[in-house]
């Protein structure tokens, strides 16, 4: 497995303030990395800054002709746009028959979704289009910022089901921003840590234990560990 | 039909077309009055021009490109929005014009009159519609996809800054030949209404693009016609067949209760 990212001393700096400084991590193909943080700690800023959103210091390394997927935390919907979603998936030139194959593999069911106008979805509806958004192009990484939020996904399916399935498929590497510890151990290889103060990084075996959890969150953390069936 | 009226719809429905067809981008980036600062900002070079017997569109078009570089430039260097910016432009460029245009050529430079056009303005303003429609629908998906996200455009490829410089050099032009059909007062009329019609009435991209740019095209050529035949100025008779469709649009949405 070749390393597909590799990070050495990033800090970002906002309008004079330091968000967060010398992160250094590596990510091969297939991996995947969960950071974890409160609010506030920069885990949206730094998945911006891997992509080019924003201004960073230190060293960020991709594989050559990597191609990557963004789904981020929140797009706000402008209602100002009369654009279905099948017409948005043509803005970068994915056919009909893959555009209803990937809105498939993300939960919706019904084709009629294609002609339905963006503006007019649901937040959860909206979250999933614009998973499918990014995983249609087949990226080689993909960047997830808490996909849980807003998703209406019916049963005990999850967002988190799709995207093994969707890794089945493909093997692609993902780096993953959420809140939802209960996810890290069934997903993440690795785990980084943010809050402004410290940051951690490794397997989740040896970084989730209580007491880094109380240091990450500034409070005590009751987690218990279980494993899906 | 004499050949004079033939020209002028020719023109006219060239211009208008793609300037209905960029305004369905520009309603959309919700900049819906910047063609309209642009006009203003065309104001001392049609009025030079003028003063100097040349074209007004060759005047026009070299205080919009300094205008439109000004605004492109201090937009990345203050963070203003683009409209604010062409605000401050339009107000600067609109005194310098009332201030160095005479009044007979002021009243020109302000309304418009398509039927004054000579060949070359006829055939100027074919080829710069021309243009400026083939641009704009090579940058329509980046820019549709910009303003949907700029986020998820850049990882797409697209640089919002230099989409956003394609984009006012396309207005800029546009403005220069539309300043013919409206004059400089009523040319964002030209850009806005048509889309603000088709926003009412089309629930895809598809339809809304079509509208736009029919909607634009009509109203330019009843405008002409029936200018022609009441023997006024054509310009605002375009703007108020345009404005026309957009009360019907929102009487039919009201009626028919489209979603």
């Amino acid at each position: 497995m070749g390393i597909v990212l590799q990070v050495s001393n990033l800090s970002v700096v906002l309008d004079r303030k330091i968000i967060f400084e010398k992160i250094n991590f590596a990510l091969e193909e297939g991996q995947t990395l969960v950071v974890l943080g409160p609010n506030g700690a920069g885990k949206t800023v730094l998945l911006k800054a891997l992509i080019g959103l924003l201004p960073y210091q230190g060293e960020v390394l991709w594989k050559k002709k990597t191609k990557i997927g963004y789904v981020p935390q929140r797009v706000p919907l402008n209602r100002d746009i009369p654009i279905s979603v099948a017409e948005f998936f043509q803005l970068k030139k994915v056919s009909m028959n893959e555009t209803v194959e990937i809105l498939k593999q993300v939960g919706f069911a019904e084709s009629s979704i294609i002609g339905t106008q963006l503006g007019l979805l649901s937040s959860g509806q909206f979250q999933r289009v614009l998973i499918a958004w990014a995983l249609v192009s087949q990226p080689d990484i993909l960047f997830f910022d808490e996909p849980t939020a807003g998703i209406d996904i019916g049963g005990e399916e999850t967002i988190y089901d799709l995207l093994q399935a969707a890794k089945v498929k493909r093997n692609f590497s993902v780096i993953l921003v959420t809140h939802d510890l209960s996810t890290v151990y069934t997903e993440a290889t690795n785990v980084l840590c943010l809050n402004s103060k410290m940051s951690c990084y490794g397997p989740p075996e040896k970084i989730l234990d209580p007491k880094n959890l109380q240091a990450i969150y500034g409070r005590e953390i009751k987690y218990f560990r279980h494993s899906h069936g | 039909m004499d050949s004079h009226l033939a020209l002028q719809l020719v023109a006219g429905s060239c211009v208008a077309g793609t300037s209905a067809y960029l305004g369905s981008l520009m309603m959309t980036k919700r900049m819906g009055l910047v063609g309209d600062a642009l006009g203003h900002v065309a104001l001392p070079g049609m009025g030079i021009a003028l003063l100097l017997n040349l074209d007004t569109s060759l005047g026009a078009l070299f205080f919009l490109g300094i205008g439109i570089l000004l605004i492109w430039k201090l937009a990345h260097i203050t963070s203003i929005s683009l409209e604010a910016l062409a605000g401050i432009i339009f107000v600067t460029s609109l005194s310098i014009g009332f201030l160095i245009i005479p009044k007979p050529e002021l009243l020109e430079s302000l309304i418009g009159d398509i039927s004054r056009l000579s060949r070359f303005g006829v055939t100027f303003s074919v080829i710069i519609s021309g243009l400026v429609f083939v641009a704009v629908k090579r940058i329509y998906a980046g820019m549709m996809l910009m303003n949907i996200s700029e986020d998820l455009a850049f990882v797409e490829g697209i640089t919002p800054k230099r989409y956003n410089l394609y984009y006012l050099i396309c207005v800029a032009m546009l403005v220069s030949v539309g300043i013919k059909v409206t004059g400089s007062l009523l040319v964002g009329a030209l850009v806005i209404v048509p889309s603000a019609t088709a926003r009412v009435l089309s629930s895809n991209l598809k339809h809304y693009v079509r509208i736009s740019i029919g909607v634009g095209i009509l109203s330019n050529v009843l405008g002409i016609l029936t200018s022609n035949y009441l023997r006024c100025i054509p310009g605002p008779v375009i703007i108020l067949f345009s404005a026309l469709s957009f009360i019907v649009a929102v009487g039919y949405r009201q009626v028919f209760k489209v979603s």
